[in-house]
């Protein structure tokens, strides 16, 4: 049997900041608290109450995919966000008539 | 002439309804019980909650049950009002003259699987996810998948004419209900297709009652027992996410992505800036993307491994045409999943000064050409800025704009503009601040050539006034059909501005 250890449980363990209001802390995301305690204050949980939903939730992602098909492809791709943005390839595209689309004279592509 | 509210029932009433249910605990008259069923997670003026708690609630079993009760409600002149799962986006399922409330869930029978014939009939009070779990052993699908998916009810699905989100490649509720079991609002039973054949999907018979029936927000009767399509159950999904530093960059890759002629090609999203800036702050799905990142593309496709496996090629290409930048495996996976379950959806927003209050979502949906969406965004995100500006308890979560058609992914979009209420501080003037910001919005999609709503329905204060406008000369049709098919405006009055039928 695991033993309850009040530290262990009731110690926030340090945060990471991500970004300006955001912090990763006990494997999710979280907002920044400093951004808390105004409007209402942050719950008080234990450690194993907030992993056991963040798994949860993982685990009910999961599950759903099973709902749709029976497999689930990827590309097998690295993420490219390090990259920056492409080059836009620069084609022509349909725009707007400048006529009211309510009354719309026909839309030609191109 | 209208109905008058109604907002408790004396004791000669629920003893009428407890012989006609004749089943304990199927007549409802407790606070909580009703009090329950007075909202739906659209915003909703919690300062004047009692005003919309039915008097009575009624949990049928049967269409005869039905029609018993709305007969009842005819002779004595009480409001009906049908709720299946209570997950409308507007306030439909929500009386505003008291009186019955017909909750469906109990009619949440699968009464036949036609694997020959290829349909499942259903009762109204059965979810998407429970009936796609049983009917996974025959290896079908039931396609009309929500984010409510786990949640929203059949009955509910063909009452607001809902959307899907694989509805490019299977169809929509409306598309996917083949036939209909409804009781009318003055208590006869009928069944309503194309034209008749309970499981005819295509039929030039007669008027195409099917579609009258069809996002009649509880208006004209209430469904009993609905015949469904079945497709086989996919053997392969494949989703796959892009971003980008700019907004027209996104919308020409989603044009790019839905005229290719890829068949399986389910579904595609675009988001904006704003809705980027709400994900990397709040949402369950948080995603840590860069600061370059300004818009992103989400598609989707589904079908046999190897129609899919080579369409996937096609769409890394696509996706990359216009400068988008793969986001990866992990999110594909991840994000698309939630895309099927947005309950997540926090339950808090942000203040202009960044800090964070309790606050519920309102999405504020409407129907949109492809060209029309970068104007609309503006538009709308102006509006926004406004009313955030003005009131102190709105924030703007940002746009979604998913394919819309049937069966096609070109063409037009449900747009929706995500809006963060804190509910707790409204009161008289911000309620009415609010349905103010609410038609300003509808106002936009009816000025660029769309229409109000995509899914959720117009029967809120704020889109109900300008149905008539959308609908033009139609109108005065649906008051008359109205009026014929309702004599004593029992069902869900006050709905849609349709007490307009009764005004001579
Ligand atoms: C998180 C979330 C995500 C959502 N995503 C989508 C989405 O992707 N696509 C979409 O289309 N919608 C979406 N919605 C909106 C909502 O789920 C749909 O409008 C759904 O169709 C409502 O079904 P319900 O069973 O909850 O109906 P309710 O809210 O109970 O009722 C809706 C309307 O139908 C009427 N009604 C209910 N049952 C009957 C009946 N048996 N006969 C006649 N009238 C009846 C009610 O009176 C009311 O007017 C979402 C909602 C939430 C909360």
């Amino acid at each position: 049997m695991r033993r309850f250890v009040y530290m262990q449980q009731y110690v926030r363990p340090e945060a990471t900041r991500v970004s300006d209001g955001v912090v990763i802390r006990l494997k999710h995301y979280e907002v920044d608290p400093e951004l808390m305690g105004q409007q209402f204050d942050q719950q008080d949980m234990p450690a194993w109450d907030t992993l056991r939903i963040v798994d949860d939730r993982n685990d009910h992602l999961n599950w759903m995919h099973e709902h749709f098909a029976d497999e689930t492809l990827v590309a097998g791709q690295e993420a490219e966000l390090d990259l920056g943005a492409g080059q836009p390839s620069g084609e022509p595209y349909p725009t707007l008539s400048e006529v009211s689309a309510r009354h719309p004279k026909p839309i030609l592509p191109y | 002439m209208t109905t008058a509210p109604v907002m408790t029932v004396d004791a000669a009433i629920v003893a009428e309804l407890e012989a006609i249910m004749n089943e304990p605990g199927s007549v409802l008259t407790g606070v909580s019980s009703r009090a329950n069923r007075a909202r739906v997670p659209a915003p909703f003026p919690l300062h004047r909650w009692a005003e919309h708690m039915p008097a009575v609630v009624v949990l049928p079993r049967t269409a005869e049950q039905v029609s018993e009760i709305i007969k009842l409600a005819n002779r004595v002149k009480i409001p009906v009002v049908p709720r299946a799962g209570g997950t409308g986006l507007n306030d439909g399922a929500v009386p505003l003259r008291g009186g019955i409330m017909v909750d469906v869930k109990r009619m949440n029978q699968i009464h036949e699987v036609d694997l020959a014939d290829r349909t499942v009939t259903v009762g109204p009070g059965i979810n998407m996810l429970k009936l796609n779990e049983e009917l996974k052993k025959y290896g079908v699908f039931y396609p009309d998948t929500p984010a409510s998916y786990p949640c929203s009810l059949v009955g509910g699905r063909i009452a607001c004419s809902g959307w899907s989100l694989l509805g490019s490649r299977f169809g929509h509720t409306r598309d996917l209900v083949v036939s209909f079991e409804i009781v009318l609002p003055t208590g006869e039973i009928i069944r309503v297709g194309d034209g008749g054949g309970k499981k005819v999907r295509k039929s030039s018979t007669g008027y195409h009652l099917k579609h009258l029936f069809m996002g009649h927000q509880g208006t004209l009767g209430i469904v009993t027992e609905a015949t469904l399509e079945l497709v086989p159950r996919p053997e392969a999904e494949f989703a796959a996410f892009f971003a980008f530093d700019d907004f027209g960059n996104a919308h020409r890759t989603v044009y790019g992505i839905v005229t290719s002629g890829i068949a399986t090609l389910a579904g595609t999203v675009l988001f904006d800036e704003k809705k980027i800036e709400y994900l990397r702050r709040d949402d369950e799905a948080f995603i840590p993307m860069p600061p370059w990142v300004n818009s992103i593309v989400a598609t989707a496709l589904y079908g046999t491994k190897p129609e899919v496996r080579e369409a996937s090629k096609l769409l890394m290409d696509l996706g990359r045409k216009e400068g988008g930048r793969y986001t990866g495996d992990e999110m594909a996976v991840g994000d698309w999943a939630s895309r099927h379950d947005r309950y997540a959806n926090p339950l808090h927003g942000r203040l202009k000064d960044g800090t964070v209050a309790p606050m519920s979502w309102h999405c504020e949906d409407a129907s949109l050409n492809w060209t029309v969406i970068p104007k609309v965004r503006e538009e709308w995100t102006a509006i926004a800025d406004r009313y955030i500006d003005k009131f102190g308890i709105f924030d703007n979560w940002g746009i979604y704009c998913y394919t819309n058609a049937a069966y096609k992914p070109w063409g037009d979009y449900l747009a929706e503009i995500d809006i963060g209420i804190w509910e707790e501080k409204l009161d008289d003037e911000s309620w009415a601040g609010w349905v103010d910001f609410k038609s300003e919005i509808a106002k936009v999609s009816l000025k660029y050539g769309g229409s109000i709503t995509a899914c959720h329905g117009s029967t809120r204060a704020g889109d109900a006034e300008l149905v008539s406008e959308e609908m033009g000369g139609g109108w005065d049709v649906m008051l008359k059909i109205k009026r014929t098919l309702d004599p004593n405006n029992i069902m869900n009055p006050g709905k849609q501005m349709l007490d307009q039928a009764y005004e001579s």
